[in-house]
């Protein structure tokens, strides 16, 4: 039986629970994250990155990443926040690098993708909206506006303090409507 | 311009779902009504662009390598070719030490051939033009010279000289110190041709360090570090030139 306490925090939830069961040798612990969380991962990756088949990749890399180093975790924060931490971080890192692959993806390939199946398509002129913002705009509106998080948890997610996560975020959304409304004129929606 | 409490505001209303908000703002600001239902268009489709996964479609966990980055490959990249690369090294050296038939004497360690042996052949005339004499005695009597004596004697083939013929087999010719016309014989007798030196060669002591190198490159090297030209005389003869600026382009023999 594991007995928990959480100085951090000062509570415990079902996160932590399933961190001491899989930091005690409980496998099936790290199953039961990786089940919770992987849609919101891959979710925040593919936000970050738009293609589903690079979000894939990088979810896995999270989670591998997750299993090997979750005794880092300082239960200081929530492990939602840590585990989205690592995959923005992973995620713009990987936008870095392959950054200039997105425009030369053929379709073929595109066809090829093994990435999990997604619900219904997203609308291409939102999609085209975010590709022109940079990843870290895409990160905080992902966080924001998919993962639901609140400002303090976005500045601890990003590592970065209240105020710049506020200001970001606002400058974000004003980005991505200057690009969508180039889309999808408000003029032309309306009529 | 918008004042920016109201545009926070027009934010914070476009983000929620209270119909009697948007009223409300609308009808005290009927000229910010537009711009308010542009937010809050652009909310919408913000939190639209978010398609949920299909739950069945997760992929079971695996947990593979993490893939580099950049730099962190490159650093492994290069720590691999210099730790391959010692230990070719390594292999070489030890593979050659088990192979080569080294002479028992301190500064010369020469093979080659398996059966070489170091008795005079009778019927190989060295033709040391310009060899001073204390050298050529030495190579025609097959003498082992001591430490204080320059090496100066020749490794034979127990090969009949009628079946001779200049050797493109890989050689290792080592040498810590002796004249350079002494170097020159020895490569020749290792290419099994004769070496004719052609006056106004200096003897400066050379340390010869070849290993599995073809004796004509042996002395196009050491001609590139002496300024001399080796040159094909016949199909068993090598005529060392000092070299002149113009020799460059009268290199000849295998290369």
């Amino acid at each position: 039986m594991v007995s928990i306490y959480f100085e951090g925090t000062g509570s415990f939830d079902e996160d932590s629970i399933l961190v001491e069961r899989f930091l005690v040798g409980e496998i099936s612990a790290f199953e039961a994250i990786y089940a919770k969380y992987y849609a919101k991962v891959f979710s925040l990756s593919k936000g970050v990155l738009i293609s589903e088949e690079e979000a894939a990749d990088v979810t896995q890399e999270v989670f591998t990443l997750v299993y090997r180093n979750l005794h880092r975790f300082n239960r200081q924060a929530k492990f939602s926040t840590w585990l989205f931490r690592i995959t923005i971080n992973r995620s713009i890192q990987e936008s870095r690098k392959r950054r200039f692959k997105h425009k030369h993806v053929e379709l073929s390939e595109a066809a090829e993708s093994v990435a999990p199946e997604m619900a219904d398509d997203p609308d291409p002129r939102i999609q085209a909206a975010m590709e022109k913002l940079t990843p870290q705009d895409r990160a905080i509106l992902s966080l924001f506006y998919w993962q639901e998080q609140n400002l303090q948890e976005i500045s601890e997610s990003m590592e970065i303090n209240l105020n710049a996560a506020k200001t970001r975020l606002y400058r974000a959304r004003e980005r991505f409507r200057i690009y969508f409304e180039k889309e999808v004129p408000y003029d032309s929606e309306r009529n | 311009m918008i004042p920016r409490e109201i545009d926070e505001l027009m934010w914070t209303i476009a983000e929620g779902t209270d119909h009697s908000a948007i009223e409300a703002f609308g009808d005290r600001y009927p000229n910010l009504r537009e711009e308010l239902l542009r937010r809050i268009r652009t909310v919408n489709a913000l939190k639209s662009g978010n398609k949920s996964l299909k739950s069945a479609k997760v992929p079971t966990f695996q947990n593979t390598q993490v893939r580099p980055t950049n730099r962190n490959f490159a650093w492994a990249s290069l720590a691999f070719a210099v730790i391959a690369m010692f230990a070719f090294g390594i292999y070489r050296s030890v593979s050659h030490s088990d192979e080569s038939t080294t002479v028992p004497v301190t500064n010369i360690e020469s093979k080659l051939q398996p059966n070489a042996s170091l008795e005079p052949r009778p019927d190989r005339s060295l033709d040391p033009i310009n060899v001073p004499n204390n050298q050529t005695e030495g190579q025609n009597k097959g003498q082992v010279p001591n430490q204080s004596q320059p090496p100066n004697f020749p490794v034979y083939p127990n090969q009949p000289s009628n079946s001779e013929k200049p050797s493109s087999a890989l050689q290792t010719l080592k040498l810590e110190s002796a004249p350079l016309h002494t170097a020159l014989l020895l490569i020749g007798e290792a290419g099994h041709f004769s070496i004719s030196i052609g006056p106004g060669m200096p003897n400066p002591i050379v340390k010869l360090d070849f290993v599995n190198m073809d004796p004509m490159d042996m002395l196009k090297e050491l001609g590139r570090d002496y300024a001399f030209t080796p040159i094909v005389d016949g199909p068993h003869s090598i005529l060392i030139l000092p070299k002149k600026d113009e020799d460059e382009s009268q290199i000849t023999g295998n290369g």
